[in-house]
This record gives C-alpha cells, sequence and structure tokens, in this order.
C-alpha cells in the first residue's frame, strides 16, 4: 500500500474504522507528518458524508416517483367492466344508449375529476431545509423552531415564527420557502402563492446550493394553483395554471420528480 | 412480480435501476400495514403516514445494502420496515412534545462548506462514477464484493473508483480557486 493509487484506499480503511491496529497507528503516524494525508483524509470524510446524504435524497426520489406512478398496488382497483348487453331488439339499442352515456359520464368525470384525485392528496411532498439546519446564520434557532412547529402541524404557529424573521438574514430565503409550504398546508393557497413568487425573485441572490430547492417550491405554487383551480373549474383559471405549469417546465430540472409530476398534471389536465 | 422477501433482497443487492426499481415497487406493498401500526401509535395525519413510510423503505434499502438487515427464516420484510417507520413516529413525537434543543453539530463551518460543494460536485458526475463512489464509500462495500457484482477484476474496480476520484476533483476545481 504505497503507492498513491493505493493511498485512498488505505485512508478510507481508516476512516470507515477497518484498519487493525497497527495500521492504525501507522497511517495516524504519517498522518502528523504529512498535509497531503491529512487533506485526503478530511476529503474522504466529507465524500463519505456527502454520497450518503445524495444517495439517501436519491433514493426518496425513486420511491416517490413510484408511488406516485401508481406502484402502490394497495390502492383501490378500478371498478369492474359493465356487463354484456342482451343481444336482442330495443333491449339492445337501450343498453348501447346506456354505454355511450356512461362513457360520456366517465369523460367528464375524468376531465374533472382526475386533476384532484391524482394530485391533491399524494403530490405534495414536504419542504427540506437541507443545509439550512446545520448552517450558521442569525436566525437559525428561528428557523428552526418554525420547521418543528410546520412539522407538528401548527401552521400559524410556524408563521407567527417566521414574522420575525429579518430579510437581512442569510436564511430568509428559507424563510420563505417555508412561509409558503405553511399557507399551502393551512389550505390559505393564495397567500401560499404569494410567498412562492416573492421566493422566486429572490433566488438570485444566493448560490444554489445554499438556497431552499427551488424545484420543490414551484411544484407546491402548481399545486395551489391546481387548487384555486379546482375550487372555480373556469377555463381562465385552467388557462393560468397550464401556462404555470409550462413556465415551471421550462425552468426546473429534468431530472428531478418535480418536472414528472409537473408533467403528468400537464397531461391530465390537457385530457391526453 | 415476484415479492418475496428473498427475491426484494437479491434485487436491492443487484447491480442496475431496474432491480431497484422491482424492489421499490414490492417494498411499496407494505404501506397499509405501516398505516395501520402508525395510525395505532396515534399517527393520525395521512400524508405524514405516507411520508414516514417512505422515509423508511428507503432506510430499509440503506440497511439492506449496508449488510445491517439479514433474512433469516423469521424476518419478515414488511414486519422490519414497518417497525423502522414506528420508530421514527415515536422519535418524532418525542422531540416535538419536549422540544429538544438541537444536538450540538460535530462538523465544523469549514466541513460543511466543502460538503456543500462536493455534494453539488457529486450531482454532477456521471451514474456510474456516482454509483461506485456511493458503494464504497457509503455502503462500505469491499473492493472486491463491488468487481464480482459488476464483472470486473479488482484492479479495474480500483481504477473506476480512482477516476471517479479523479472526475470529482475536476468539478471541484473552479470552486477551489
Amino acid at each position: 500500500m504505497n503507492t498513491s493509487d493505493d493511498i485512498f484506499l488505505l485512508i478510507k480503511q481508516y476512516a470507515s474504522g477497518e484498519l487493525d491496529e497497527q495500521g492504525r497507528k501507522d497511517l495516524e503516524a504519517a498522518l502528523a507528518e504529512r498535509p497531503d494525508l491529512r487533506d485526503e483524509l478530511a476529503f474522504t470524510q466529507s465524500l463519505r458524508r456527502t454520497t450518503e446524504k445524495a444517495e439517501r435524497q436519491r433514493l426518496l426520489a425513486l420511491i416517490e416517483s413510484v408511488d406516485s406512478s401508481g406502484g402502490n398496488t394497495d390502492r383501490p382497483t378500478e371498478a369492474a367492466p359493465l356487463a354484456k348487453p342482451r343481444q336482442y331488439g330495443w333491449a339492445l339499442l337501450a343498453a348501447a344508449a346506456l354505454l355511450v352515456a356512461l362513457a360520456l359520464l366517465w369523460w367528464f368525470y375524468r376531465q374533472s375529476a382526475e386533476p384532484l384525485e391524482k394530485f391533491q392528496h399524494t403530490a405534495y411532498v414536504e419542504p427540506s431545509l437541507g443545509s439550512a439546519a446545520t448552517r450558521g446564520g442569525t436566525e437559525r434557532g428561528l428557523l428552526l423552531d418554525a420547521f418543528r412547529e410546520y412539522e407538528a402541524g401548527n401552521y400559524t404557529g410556524s408563521l407567527a415564527l417566521l414574522d420575525s424573521m429579518p430579510p437581512g438574514d442569510s436564511l430568509y430565503l428559507y424563510a420563505l420557502f417555508l412561509r409558503g409550504h405553511d399557507h399551502f398546508r393551512a389550505g390559505r393557497y393564495g397567500q401560499a402563492i404569494g410567498a412562492f413568487d416573492q421566493l422566486e425573485q429572490q433566488f438570485g441572490t444566493n448560490p444554489a446550493y445554499l438556497a431552499p430547492n427551488r424545484d420543490n417550491a414551484g411544484w407546491t405554487r402548481l399545486l395551489a394553483l391546481l387548487q384555486l383551480y379546482e375550487k372555480e373549474k373556469s377555463d381562465s383559471k385552467k388557462q393560468a395554471l397550464l401556462q404555470a405549469i409550462q413556465a415551471f417546465l421550462e425552468g426546473a430540472d429534468n431530472s428531478d420528480i418535480y418536472f414528472k409530476k409537473a408533467t403528468e398534471l400537464q397531461s391530465s389536465l390537457k385530457g391526453d | 412480480m415476484n415479492c418475496t422477501d428473498p427475491n426484494i433482497i437479491a434485487l436491492l443487492l443487484q447491480p442496475g435501476h431496474e432491480a431497484e426499481l422491482q424492489a421499490v415497487q414490492c417494498l411499496m406493498k407494505c404501506e397499509a400495514q405501516s398505516a395501520g401500526l402508525l395510525q395505532r401509535n396515534g399517527l393520525a395525519d395521512g400524508s405524514e403516514r405516507r411520508s414516514l413510510f417512505l422515509e423508511s423503505v428507503a432506510e430499509f434499502i440503506v440497511q439492506v445494502r449496508k449488510g445491517k438487515f439479514v433474512l433469516t427464516g423469521a424476518a419478515k420484510i414488511c414486519t422490519y420496515t414497518t417497525e423502522i417507520a414506528r420508530r421514527k413516529w415515536l422519535g418524532l413525537s418525542r422531540k416535538t412534545k419536549d422540544v429538544a434543543p438541537e444536538a450540538p453539530t460535530t462538523t465544523s463551518e469549514n466541513e460543511r462548506e466543502r460538503d456543500e460543494r462536493l455534494h453539488e460536485a457529486l450531482l454532477q458526475l456521471n451514474d456510474t462514477d456516482r454509483d461506485i463512489l456511493t458503494a464504497f464509500y457509503f455502503y462500505d462495500l469491499p473492493l472486491d464484493v463491488y468487481a464480482q457484482r459488476n464483472g470486473l477484476t479488482h484492479d479495474a474496480a480500483k481504477k473506476r473508483i480512482s477516476r471517479a476520484r479523479e472526475r470529482l476533483k475536476e468539478i471541484l476545481k473552479p470552486a477551489d480557486h
């Protein structure tokens, strides 16, 4: 294990506690003398933490995508097919007319009910504070308290705490993000949209890795618009929603679950 | 689809995303059992039950791949996954009630910043590179086992890790300056 090619293997074994007593002592002695080995150790430790974070996020996204694409076989199955009509005279005509009527009813039902059924209850994705939970920031404690209130279902309490977050704080974007989620979960969809719009305007003020998940925010905003559309069922609301979905798809990461969900919602609304 | 317990484990240990996807589809069948148990333990909110269940499936997959879950004759994957969800819920509900102070973090500010940059870089790698780094650094998969599962020699697997690390460092370079 002397070549530079093998050093990273040795250090990884040390970082994961796989080295025996003697190997550990030898390496610690080398670490004390060689800064390059210390750098490699720091890199390895960081890699262990970040591969864990990335892998857990990937798994969760995969599981959620299976869930939303109907992989869950415990869900209610479709209704049994209609019985065959009798084969003669007026009864046949009546049955055919009935079938046409049922098909039309089903079509109208599908047009109107599918977005709600499919997206209202299952498509919401809980927010995550990500790096903000551990990052510095004057009001980190305040944000964590507000998030705890959100998790406990006390959205009003969470919003009250977020009200005292100063706009200059480095975690302010997260406060806006959580505010949008609080309003959404409390059923105040207009205010949720307002919070996410405000957040969207400020995204450029922080590097992407220091900001909340933009696609999660955009997707939750779409769900809020969907709720407003479901209340009114007007053409104008539908058009506004379709335009918002299109705008979201143009800016979203096309490999994440939100892009996929938005595409499905767009298809459902268009009746594809 | 064959959703027996041994087959789920076999699928989770196979390379490739198709096998993983099938395993997840099987695991999703445990949701009703999980929801029932969480409800009996006082979790009334359906969406929270669902979230906890999804997290538990992810946790179960991690435990299988880290070798922490070993299938015995009596083991039932749904029962095990459901138990993970229940423990998560009990931990969460205790935290909510006690409003416990945040545990001090063990990483420094510099380390956190480094982790953030590395995480971003990791997401820019191709799937093959990210998979091998994850297998090696997160799942602690021995090099020989990785090589065997992927039809590689020991040396080829080592080179693959080495190249993945180099590409990761390449991505990190601009941010380092």
